[in-house]
């Protein structure tokens, strides 16, 4: 059974410390919303669990199935179940969607057994197909160039549609609802909804509670200032959406000085 | 990568060429080391050639021998002009069969997949051998359309009017040192002809191979595409990696007549002890069409500035280049695209790639000469290093003497972005596989240009030339 | 006219070496250096496209030019400093011409501003030349020391005299040291009869800032070679020109922008444009030196062509040492534009009004950085002018 334990985690950009002392442990099944105003560490900590090196961990660990995954570098921990669904995905021209998730898909499968071949075209086509199906995107989307001239929900749909292929085990959905009208956003939380699985933990970095109604998380976490302050279920989400972050910001003012990232 | 790796990683770059091996000499002649009168006077008796061009030859020799070097682009004074065989004859051979060519070039053919490559999906293929061409065939339907594919030397017997009429008004002889130099000496290459109207559907190919070394490869080839025709011709070169240095310096001469079509792609890989200096041009007339598609990949300095004369209206010229420059080697390539005619236009991609200490250029010129109308052209360049060793130039310049012009030209110098390597990274790709692929997807709107079997053999290429790049 | 071949010989004979100059030991090594050299041939890289081949240089005098500075605080300026002993950026031995300057000019000014200065007003200075049948070697110096500030125009001026010759040989020399800010406008003025060689350099040291604006519309032939040297991290400059030739005129615009240290910024355009038999070139150059990481430079060139027989060169260039760069340039030559000319049209402007005020609007951006409305006016009358001019 999944599980990732975040322990303690301080993480700072350059000078500046952003994660100050962050916990939170994910099993198999479980989605956990994490919500916060912006600049509270939310990007910063969907960075460091995938071991971005300008984000530097300077204190506490992140544990998957019990090991330690710091050492790991990025491609490792990928190749071990974690995924980012980025909130900005970086365009590689000239390299086709479908090549790219084969090359992946590849590398995978060859990590875990030197002699694996790699999927044939055939079965690999079939496969991107179904998982194109389920996300309704259009099979041309294939031939495009890595994110390079979609829009905006184009760019989301694709992060979904790589997660739909590498099958992790944790993924990290960093703010993939925003920017994507009210269609587009059925479309791809039906897509994450699918994928849910004994199996698969989900972190689900988000502002608003439109994606949550149709994710339903096990559990809602408030970030603020580097570290989770508020935790609940559905109910935490709801009053957010009715009160906004002022309260937040109210009862832990202590924090706020420190907490400007 | 530690300096220890990449120490390691550069001893052992030559070895991972896998065109590296050579053959025993079987040479049936070869001339002195060295240029001279005599041996301009050896090589045209061996080829029994007409007077007009043994006095070709010989004014020529006396020209390259006035020229002093070029005072511009990369140093070569490392290369020994006086240290080179200018002719090396293989065996006599009968060019129409590979049954009679001997057995230890058949091999390196085969291994090189030259005959297989052949009876898949080339129109007709040549291939030289050191000095000479030792084998060429054309299909026999094209053959029956008219369509003539053979050695230059025998072009210059079978055709000798055809042959006169065109050989080295594109190139003249004062045109460069080295074009000088290919005139007096000339050995080996392709005559094409493609009458009116015939499209030639499937690539011809020509292979270049150098087996000794310190040797001077110097072919020559003419394509002559008439009214309305179409052909696109390929060529490929390897040698053997040796400590010594060899010289490749071949003049290529393109006629392109009116609403013609010509297609000249090249896929350069030589081993890193060749010096590569090649003079490439194509004069076109009203509509027609002239592409250059140039791959560098290996050598170890290349200057190549394959150019289009546009002197008839409607004239258009493309160069679609991508430079690999690996450790020590200098790729200094570009294009010329020189517009004589109203309404003409041209089109220069060019790609560079870096690595190790590797250095690519781009030397470029666009002119537009005075009193015309309606002239388009653009150019793109951009180059990509890998590491802190790599450098990368870029040099063009644009000379404008007509007022009804649009020309444009963008060059971009970047690394690979750290965003990109973390996202590669994040899907479960190692740097090397991320790098690899960034690369081949910045040169993806080369390779697309090419024929299957070439895109793949230029991505395999590329592959190895990013073996160890990231440590 | 004819051709004069001054290329296979050394200095003039006109000139001669003043006593009073006799201690000064760095002139009297520049004039030997002046004295061993010939003048510059085509064959040289950076004359092929110029020359002053058709210059009679026996027929020319010695002047010293007349300077005025416009401006109310002119603290820290001192003019005609003839003995600085300053050591020079440009060396004499670059050519006849650096060493001829370093032997014989006469400073039009030196513009010093002390540590943390601040010059709120613009120092305006104007030089004038006599220009009749005659040579002068001259040079200005601007030194800002550490955060100082200062704004700057600078006129270079004659009048135009059909059937005479002249030669100036000017050389500009700017340092600023650390966190120091210029802003420069260069006017290049002269009378269309003059022949014009100018050599200019600065050095730009950590976090100074130079904006340098270049603008060439007068002159016979003139050869300018803008450099910066870029010298310390957060180093950064804004090199900005303009430039005009009409009928018989040639200007050479040759600009290097030298990155020899890291998280330095530079960024050049220069505009220019070419009517009558007249012909512009520029060749720009960026260099980054393998140390020069994090390198931030941009170099662009646009170009109208207004007429047929003109001519324009463009020449960009980049040679790059370090890997972790961004760096890009890009040129364009083109004529006005169809769709705004006949837009202006359609609004009732006749034909040539239209296509002034295209050319305005195309100079407008780079002339009006001196701040200054009335030279930005001045000068674009200036344009119009020789757009009238050229146009019959």
């Amino acid at each position: 059974m999944t599980k990732i334990e975040i322990k303690d985690l301080h993480v700072n950009v350059g000078d500046k410390e952003i994660l100050k002392g962050f916990n939170l442990t994910v099993n198999g099944g479980e989605v956990h919303a994490l919500m916060g105003p912006n600049g509270t560490g939310k990007s910063t900590l969907a960075y460091a669990l995938m071991g971005h090196p300008r984000y530097n961990i300077v204190k506490g660990d992140i544990l998957l199935d019990g090991e330690s995954i710091l050492d790991m570098s990025v491609d490792e921990r990928s190749r071990n179940g974690m995924f980012l669904a980025f909130q900005y995905p970086v365009a590689i021209p000239g390299v086709t969607l479908a090549n790219f998730l084969r090359v992946a898909l590849n590398a995978k499968a060859k990590a875990h057994n030197p002699d694996d071949k790699g999927i044939s075209l055939v079965n690999f086509r079939r496969l991107l197909r179904s998982k194109m199906d389920m996300l309704k995107m259009d099979y041309a989307f294939g031939a495009r160039y890595l994110n390079d001239g979609f829009s905006g929900g184009e760019k989301k749909r694709a992060e979904v549609l790589q997660m739909a292929m590498l099958e992790p085990r944790i993924a990290i959905l960093d703010e993939t609802d925003s920017g994507l009208d009210i269609d587009a956003l059925r479309i791809v939380a039906d897509g994450v909804h699918a994928l849910k699985s004994s199996e698969l933990g989900v972190i689900l970095i988000t502002h608003y509670q439109r994606m949550l109604e149709y994710m339903n998380p096990d559990f809602v976490h408030i970030m603020y200032a580097g570290s989770i302050v508020e935790s609940g279920g559905a109910e935490l989400a709801l009053k957010l959406e009715a009160q906004g972050y002022d309260w937040i910001r109210e009862k832990y003012p202590d924090t706020r000085n420190s907490g400007q990232a | 990568m530690s300096d220890q790796n990449k120490q390691s990683f550069l001893n052992q770059f030559g070895a991972d060429y896998q065109y590296g091996f050579s053959d025993p000499d079987i040479a049936s002649f070869r001339a002195e080391k060295g240029l001279t009168r005599d041996i301009v006077r050896q090589i045209s008796a061996f080829k029994e050639e007409p007077e007009w061009m043994l006095n070709l030859r010989l004014k020529a020799y006396e020209h390259y021998i006035k020229r002093p070097m070029p005072g511009w682009g990369p140093d070569i004074s490392d290369l020994d002009l006086n240290n080179i065989y200018y002719y090396v004859r293989p065996p006599e051979i009968n060019q129409r069969s590979w049954d009679d060519v001997p057995d230890t070039i058949k091999n390196t053919f085969d291994k090189l997949g030259i005959p297989e490559a052949e009876q898949k999906f080339l129109a007709g293929v040549g291939a030289q051998y050191d000095s000479e061409m030792v084998y060429h065939s054309i299909q026999e339907n094209l053959e029956k359309q008219g369509v003539i594919f053979l050695s230059i030397e025998n072009g210059l017997k079978e055709y000798p009017d055809l042959f006169r009429e065109h050989f080295g008004k594109v190139v003249p002889i004062q045109d460069n040192k080295f074009s000088a130099l290919n005139t007096a000496v000339w050995s080996g290459g392709s005559f094409v002809y493609v009458p009116k109207g015939v499209k030639v559907d499937l690539p011809l190919q020509a292979y270049f191979r150098l087996n000794n070394p310190n040797l001077g490869q110097f072919e020559r080839t003419l394509i002559i595409a008439d009214e309305g025709s179409q052909v696109h011709y390929v060529e490929g070169c390897t040698a053997p990696t040796y400590t010594e240095d060899s010289f490749h310096s071949g003049v290529i001469e393109i006629i392109v007549k009116k609403n013609a079509r010509v297609r000249y792609s090249t896929i350069q890989n030589w081993s890193t002890n060749v010096y590569n200096l090649v003079t490439q041009r194509a004069a076109v007339y009203e509509n027609g069409t002239m592409e250059w598609v140039d791959a560098n990949l290996g050598s170890k300095v290349t200057m190549k500035y394959p150019s289009c004369y546009l002197y008839g209206e409607g004239a258009h010229g493309e160069m679609l280049s991508v430079a690999f420059a690996g450790p020590e080697q200098i790729q200094d390539a570009g294009s010329k695209m020189i517009h004589f005619a109203s309404n003409t236009s041209s089109k220069i991609t060019s790609k560079s790639i870096s690595r190790g200490n590797g250095r690519s250029s781009y030397r470029g010129l666009v002119r537009v000469a005075s009193g015309l109308e309606k002239i388009n052209s653009n150019v793109v360049c951009d180059a990509l290093l890998l590491d802190p060793e790599s450098a990368s130039d870029t040099y063009p310049t644009i000379d404008i003497r007509s007022d009804d012009v649009n020309i444009g030209h963008e060059a971009s110098v970047s690394r690979i972005g750290e965003e990109q390597l973390f996202y590669l990274n994040s899907r479960g790709l190692t740097d090397e596989e991320a790098t690899t692929m960034i690369v081949s997807g910045f040169i993806e709107p080369l390779v697309k240009e090419l024929p299957m079997e070439y895109a793949i053999e230029m991505n395999r290429l590329i592959q190895l030339q990013m073996i160890g790049s990231v440590g | 006219m004819k051709n004069i071949d001054n290329t296979k010989r050394t200095i003039m004979k006109n000139l001669h070496w003043p006593e009073h100059w006799q201690a000064d030991v760095q002139r009297a090594s520049a004039w030997e250096t002046a004295q061993s050299m010939t003048f510059p041939e085509r064959k040289n890289e950076d004359w092929k496209w110029i020359n002053f081949e058709y210059l009679d240089l026996d027929t020319l005098n010695v002047e010293k030019p007349l300077i005025t500075v416009l401006s109310r605080t002119n603290h820290g300026i001192s003019v005609l400093r003839a003995d600085s002993k300053e050591n020079l950026l440009i060396k004499p031995d670059v050519d006849t011409y650096s060493a001829l300057n370093a032997a014989l000019s006469e400073e039009l000014c030196t513009i010093h501003i002390p540590k943390n200065g601040q010059e709120l007003d613009t120092i305006h200075v104007t030089v004038k030349f006599n220009a009749r049948n005659t040579v002068a070697n001259t040079r200005a110096i601007i030194q800002l020391e550490k955060h100082a500030q200062a704004k700057v125009i600078l006129e270079l001026q004659t009048d135009t005299y059909k059937d005479l010759q002249a030669l100036l040989n000017f050389q500009l020399e700017i340092r600023l040291d650390e966190g120091a800010r210029l802003e420069l406008m260069e006017v290049q003025n002269l009378g269309e009869h003059v022949s014009y060689i100018s050599r200019e350099y600065a050095h730009v040291h950590r976090d100074a800032h130079l904006n340098w604006t270049y603008v060439g519309l007068g002159s016979r032939v003139a050869k300018s070679f803008i450099t910066v040297d870029l010298l310390g991290k957060g180093a950064e400059t804004l090199m900005n020109g303009v430039y005009f030739s009409g009928s018989g005129q040639v200007i050479d615009l040759d600009t290097q922008q030298n990155h020899l240290a890291a998280q330095a910024h530079s960024d050049l355009l220069y505009k220019g444009a070419a009517i009558g038999n007249g012909k512009a070139i520029w060749e720009g150059m960026i260099y980054v030196d393998h140390i020069a990481q994090q390198t931030d430079s941009y170099q662009s060139n646009r170009n109208l062509i207004l007429d047929q027989r003109a001519e324009i060169k463009t020449i960009p260039g980049l040679e790059i040492n370090a890997n972790d760069v961004s760096c890009s340039h890009g040129a364009t030559v083109g004529r006005l534009n169809d769709d705004e000319l006949f837009y202006s049209q359609s609004r009732g402007i006749p034909v040539r009004e239209a296509e002034k005020l295209i050319l305005e609007g195309f100079f407008e951006d780079v002339l009006k950085k001196s701040g200054d409305e009335e030279m930005t006016n001045r000068l674009i009358e200036q344009i119009f002018e020789k757009y009238d001019r050229n146009h019959q």
